[in-house]
């Protein structure tokens, strides 16, 4: 699923601590012999966040401090390989898509149950479905977009979505598809929502079976109080301001966890959760760029490091009011000449990342480099450029654009991500040695995404994308996603990059090599119209406790093998 | 056998305390300088001032760095003496800490002095007049100044802060439009209590009006007094804006102040511990040194006072 | 003392009006739309929406309408829903008062404890160098910037030095208040917010004890052949505690202004971060629920302090 993210690696943590922590008296016993290393039961594990989550419902949630919370209660029907990426069976047991590509059949394991005991079946998935369709808050229907049926649901027109069938006694989900839609596989298992919810219990709020399209999911009380989970924790209470509480779900398909308790405990900001996981506060938690290298020091944990499924950027909003500049080629490409990425690559990022050129990250399949200008750091190139889209240098060393306007602009980003502040710090002061003005602003995350719906009153931005495991670049990049609250906000317009998406999406070849062969004709597309000065993918950087043990995360999941973990005391 | 006399008196006048009245002002003059502490505070002061206005000059000249020029393959250098810019060490942009202090102290001193003469207009003409005419616009005064006090300070800042990202100087003015209560509060006290003083009645008598009596008969007589508030709200305005920049609602960066800069060191407390120690130790010391002159000031002009005015909030 | 009590409540009503008059006009001038910003979360408006949303907030009133059907809410204790929360302002705000006041009163209790003796000591010292020394230190405790010292505090004293935990109440899993796991996190802000009173605490005192001291009544007393001790304890502590109320002013004061930083710095889920997240986020009922809610408790606690200060002194009542 594609979601925004801040990358902080605050989504993924997990921690484990006993009452008090001990500091750094932990005893460094070899672990060769397997045959003495009995996981123990027992134990709470504390995960840290930076801000409460807003929601512990999939269907409406948008930020990372929620979907930390909810994944833990509501899963999806596949899910990717943490190492690979592939899709594999999750609560589904097997996944097949007809030869037409028009139709997936999921096959559900037997005898799943939720944490009260009720079972779990494909009208859970199918109510979650509607459940998204209807929603007025959502930014997951795009999943639905090519679902038979799905549209007249939302309209109203119909009582439930046609393309989804359950049957079989709701062991068998089927979907129909209106023409060819290549993630499918990937894509559906978490009925757009990324997870899925107990009809039963929230059907009395909100009945998914009516016609009327006023209705639907999002103040329904039991967003903020999950009833039961389908994970390896079940919810026990959220002190506002201060922590999340789970406990562990017995029924978990997997097998009962051997950690009792998880906590996820809320802290004022990156700094503060380094502060904690060095005083062996909270375990496991991601760390910035910055502070790598002194948690590498710290003895009472243990490192790791590994590609994330992400990059950093700065966008510049083609149809911005301010600056009709960043609607010109030249300009954009300057942009790009006129930043030192490779001085970001080392004194911001620490070397630890990648630098990227185009939308796929070096971790995807579909990456491939070949044909990418790297536009290594060049001012008088970067001027040229300028100059020769227009643009003349003024009296106070500040162009002046075709139109006579001084160029001059805002960035934007939010506070709380070190690595995005130090950067705008930095860009501007590189684009006014190439004659552009930049006004920096810093702001919060949701005033961030509010600003930069699309829209034209915002100019250069700088974020991060998280990815899911298939390249699926359409809602970001094709020329029809510029609506409000769609992905597409620099207004970036290219025909042959939309049938390259379309192709990618809707095939009808599917095969890896026909894909990756569309998603690079997008990625040189990209990397020539500048859209985007692209920046890096940073490896995710984790910590945790050497008590925990079975601890396995890697670019897909850090949790898929939860219910294994435990702590040695 | 007279001149004898005469010596000795000499000589026993001389070792005496000077009593016999010279003035408000010369009196006081010889106390301060007779006390060590405010002296020292003042001189520690006086330094600080001419540093931070020869920020400019010092930048260019000895140090040959602005405050916003970065260097980022230098980033997080620990203070050293190889070049008198790298004195206070460099932050993650690689910009040089010390001539940041000097444009900060420049900023920050900037705001306190300008916001507490603001404070210092606002709050003598509305003290005063409200002291002098009563009625109605006395009840006005007193209703906003009570409402003002009543809300905390920082969260009015706050608010202010996330609506409209400010530039020195309207922040300053900002400042001083709420920091004016307690100097109008003394100023409305004081002249309460002298309009029924004699010599303000003959005044009256005699045909002066309001404006010529509180301007020439009041308004001398608590000006001094006045001064000596003035130069803590310095003080605490200092502390004001250093609070509301840390948090990120003041002055934003890169225009330096004491109180931005310690923003940015507290996120590097691990990597570059030595960044947050100099402009906290600025502020200290600065806002230190006017409190203690405030305090030396109002002991001099009327050591009767000590305990009645002085560091409240 | 009823009277006096009534009379000052009655004063208090003006100024409360005048608080509230502040809060609405700031929360109007704000440039964001706050139709706009109800609705931020949701990807599919429609004008009907908004128009629906306006009328339902009363948006499309005058000006002064808006203002007396918001003061009607308020009476009915009715504080608005919180964008982010989805919770009623109140219910979060009354949430975190509590953890607010442990901080503010444990500071009182610290400044008090640590700071009398002090100034016994203080008191009971003459000579120059200590003049010096006392008025310095006194000065010095306010002329600190709080939340500098706070940071000061959590790097040397909690990460470094592991003396002190790094924030929150209390550690994970213990949910305990009035215990040792409280006591200990505690410490740290409360420490930070006392040092202004505790400096000065000294000093006021002194001053007093010395003044008091030299009095005839004092001088009566001690040639009834009452012991020293007994002198300074009865006579002298009654009339230095008239300042040292007066320094609770200062202290509700500093509470209520630099919790906001405190609570950030320390990690406390208290009134003053829950503001500043709200400001940050844009969230306006739960900002002008917290202005309006706060400035109540700041009126009563001037309230409280002159009742205090009118018990020890009464001639004050008089006044």
């Amino acid at each position: 699923m594609r979601r925004f993210s801040a990358i902080l690696g605050v989504a993924l943590m997990v921690a484990v601590s006993c009452t008090q922590a001990p500091t750094g008296t932990i005893p460094s016993g070899s672990s060769a012999a397997s045959a003495a290393e009995q996981p123990q039961p027992g134990g709470r594990l504390v995960l840290s966040a930076t801000g409460d989550p807003k929601t512990m419902q999939p269907v409406i949630s948008t930020d990372t401090q929620s979907s930390a919370i909810w994944q833990w209660f509501y899963l999806g029907l596949t899910r990717a390989n943490s190492k690979t990426g592939q899709t594999e069976g999750n609560l589904a047991e097997k996944i097949e898509l007809s030869k037409d590509g028009l139709t997936l059949t999921y096959t559900l394991r037997d005898n799943l149950v939720w944490s009260d005991g009720s079972p779990f079946t494909g009208d859970d998935y199918k109510y979650t479905a509607e459940a998204v369709m209807r929603s007025k808050k959502t930014t997951r229907q795009s999943t639905f977009a090519n679902v038979v049926g799905a549209q007249d649901y939302k309209e109203g027109k119909a009582d439930e979505i046609k393309g989804i069938q359950v049957s079989n006694g709701g062991k068998t989900i089927t979907i129909q598809f209106t023409k060819v839609f290549c993630p499918a596989t990937a894509a559906m298992g978490g009925a757009g929502a990324g997870g899925i919810l107990p009809s039963k219990f929230f059907k009395p709020k909100w009945d998914n079976k009516s016609t009327d399209a006023t209705k639907n999911i999002d103040d329904v009380d039991l967003n903020m109080n999950p009833p039961v989970s389908m994970g390896p924790f079940v919810f026990k209470e959220f002190k506002p301001g201060v922590q999340v509480t789970m406990t562990k779900n017995d029924k978990y398909f997997r097998g009962a966890p051997l950690i009792d308790e998880l906590v996820v405990k809320v802290y004022a900001d990156a700094t503060a959760v380094k502060n904690a996981l060095v005083t062996g506060e909270v375990t496991y938690a991601g760390v910035e760029a910055k502070d790598y290298d002194e948690v590498s020091k710290v003895d009472a944990l243990k490192g790791y490091r590994y590609k994330s499924s992400s990059y950093n950027y700065i966008g510049w909003n083609a149809k911005a009011a301010k600056a009709p500049w960043l609607a010109n080629k030249d300009v954009r490409q300057a942009l790009w000449y006129g930043i030192n990425v490779d001085a970001i690559m080392k004194k911001i990022v620490f070397g630890l990342g990648t630098q990227v050129y185009a939308h796929n990250p070096p971790v995807s399949w579909a990456y491939d480099p070949t044909g990418l200008t790297q536009y290594t750091y060049d001012v008088a190139k970067a001027k040229s450029l300028l100059e020769k889209a227009g643009a003349k240098m003024g009296p106070d060393g500040i162009y002046r654009w075709t139109d006579g306007q001084p160029m001059k602009m805002r960035i934007e980003t939010n506070q709380g991500n070190n690595a995005r502040e130090t950067i705008l710090q930095f860009a501007q002061d590189q684009y006014k040695q190439i004659g552009i003005q930049i006004d920096p602003l810093l702001e919060s995350f949701n005033a961030l995404l509010d600003r930069t719906d699309p829209g034209t009153d915002f100019e250069g931005f700088i974020l991060g994308w998280s990815l899911g495991a298939d390249p699926d670049p359409f809602s970001i990049w094709h020329s029809s996603q510029q609506g409000k609250g769609q992905f597409n906000n620099v207004g970036y317009v290219n025909p042959a990059v939309d049938k390259a998406l379309e192709d990618n999406r809707n095939g009808p070849d599917c095969s890896q090599d026909a894909r990756k062969k569309a998603n690079h004709t997008v990625d040189l597309a990209l990397n020539q119209d500048a859209p985007y000065t692209f920046l890096y993918s940073q490896d995710t950087l984790a910590f945790a406790s050497k008590q925990l043990q079975n601890f396995d995360p890697n670019t897909y999941s850090t949790i898929w093998n939860a219910e294994k973990w435990w702590l040695k005391k | 056998m007279a001149t004898d006399a005469t010596a000795r008196e000499l000589r026993v006048r001389a070792t005496e305390p000077r009593r016999a009245s010279a003035g408000l002002w010369s009196d006081a003059v010889w106390r301060i300088r007779h006390d060590t502490t405010t002296m020292v505070a003042l001189t520690i002061l006086l330094l600080l001032v001419l540093l931070a206005l020869g920020a400019d000059a010092l930048a260019t000249g000895f140090f040959h760095r602005s405050f916003a020029q970065q260097d980022i393959l230098s980033s997080y250098e620990k203070p050293s003496f190889d070049e008198p810019w790298r004195w206070l060490g460099t932050d993650e942009l690689g910009r040089s800490q010390v001539v940041r202090l000097l444009y900060g102290g420049r900023v920050s001193l900037f705001i306190g002095a300008f916001g507490a003469f603001t404070a210092f207009v606002i709050g003598l003409a509305a003290g005063i007049t409200a002291g002098y005419y009563r009625g109605p616009w006395d009840d006005l005064v007193v209703w906003v100044v009570t409402t003002l006090n009543s809300i905390p300070i920082l969260y009015l800042l706050l608010i202010i802060g996330v609506l409209w990202r400010l530039e020195p100087l309207p922040f300053a003015i900002l400042l001083g439009g709420l920091g004016w209560l307690g100097i109008c509060n003394f100023a409305r006290g004081q002249t309460i209590a002298l309009r029924e003083r004699e010599y303000v009645l003959a005044a009256r008598t005699v045909g002066c009006s309001a404006a010529r009596l509180m301007a020439r008969h009041i308004a001398p007589n608590i000006l001094p007094l006045m001064i000596v508030l003035a130069m803590i709200e310095v003080g605490q305005l200092i502390l004001l804006e250093s609070a509301i920049s840390f948090i990120g609602f003041g002055i934003q960066p890169p225009t330096p102040s004491w109180g931005n800069m310690l923003t940015n060191a507290s996120q590097y407390l691990g990597k570059a511990p030595y960044l947050i120690y100099p402009p906290g130790i600025a502020v200290f010391i600065t806002v230190l040194c006017l409190y203690l002159i405030g305090d030396g000031l109002r002991d001099a002009l009327d050591p009767r006072l000590r305990g009645s005015i002085g560091v409240r909030r | 003392m009823g009277r006096f009590v009534a009379r000052r409540l009655v004063q208090a009503i003006p100024t409360f009006f005048g608080v509230l008059v502040l809060t609405f006009l700031l929360s109007r001038l704000s440039p964001s739309d706050p139709v706009q910003l109800m609705l931020a979360g949701n990807t599919e408006v429609t004008s009907e929406d908004r128009e629906g949303l306006r009328r339902a907030l009363g948006l499309d009133q005058p000006l002064p309408v808006q203002f007396f059907v918001w003061v009607w809410q308020l009476a009915h204790l009715d504080f608005g829903q919180s964008i982010y929360y989805h919770r009623p302002a109140l219910q979060l705000i009354l949430e975190r008062i509590p953890n607010s006041l442990q901080i503010s009163l444990a500071a009182l209790v610290v400044t008090v404890a640590v700071g009398v003796p002090l100034g016994v000591v203080a008191a009971l010292r003459r000579g120059r160098a200590e003049d010096h020394f006392i008025r310095v230190f006194s000065v010095a405790g306010h002329a600190i910037p709080q939340f500098w010292l706070g940071l000061i505090f959590v790097l040397t004293l909690a990460v470094q030095l592991r003396w002190f935990p790094i924030g929150s109440m209390n550690a994970v899993g213990v949910d305990c208040g009035l215990c040792w796991d409280r006591f200990v996190h505690l410490l740290g802000p409360v420490l930070v917010i006392s040092i202004a009173g505790i400096a000065n605490l000294p000093r006021i005192l002194r001053t007093e004890v010395l003044e008091v001291i030299s009095q005839d009544y004092v001088r009566t007393a001690r040639s009834k052949g009452l012991g020293e001790p007994m002198v300074v304890a009865v006579h002298v502590l009654r009339n230095a505690l008239i300042p040292v109320v007066t320094s609770f002013g200062t202290i509700l004061l500093v509470f209520f202004s630099g919790s906001l930083i405190i609570e950030r710095v320390f990690n406390w889920p208290g009134l003053g971060r829950l503001t500043f997240e709200a400001a940050v986020s844009k969230d306006y009922p739960v900002v002008q629920a917290s202005v309006v809610i706060s400035s109540v408790l700041l009126i009563l606690s001037y309230l409280l302090r002159d009742i205090a200060y009118a018990w020890v002194d009464p001639r004050i009542k008089v006044r």
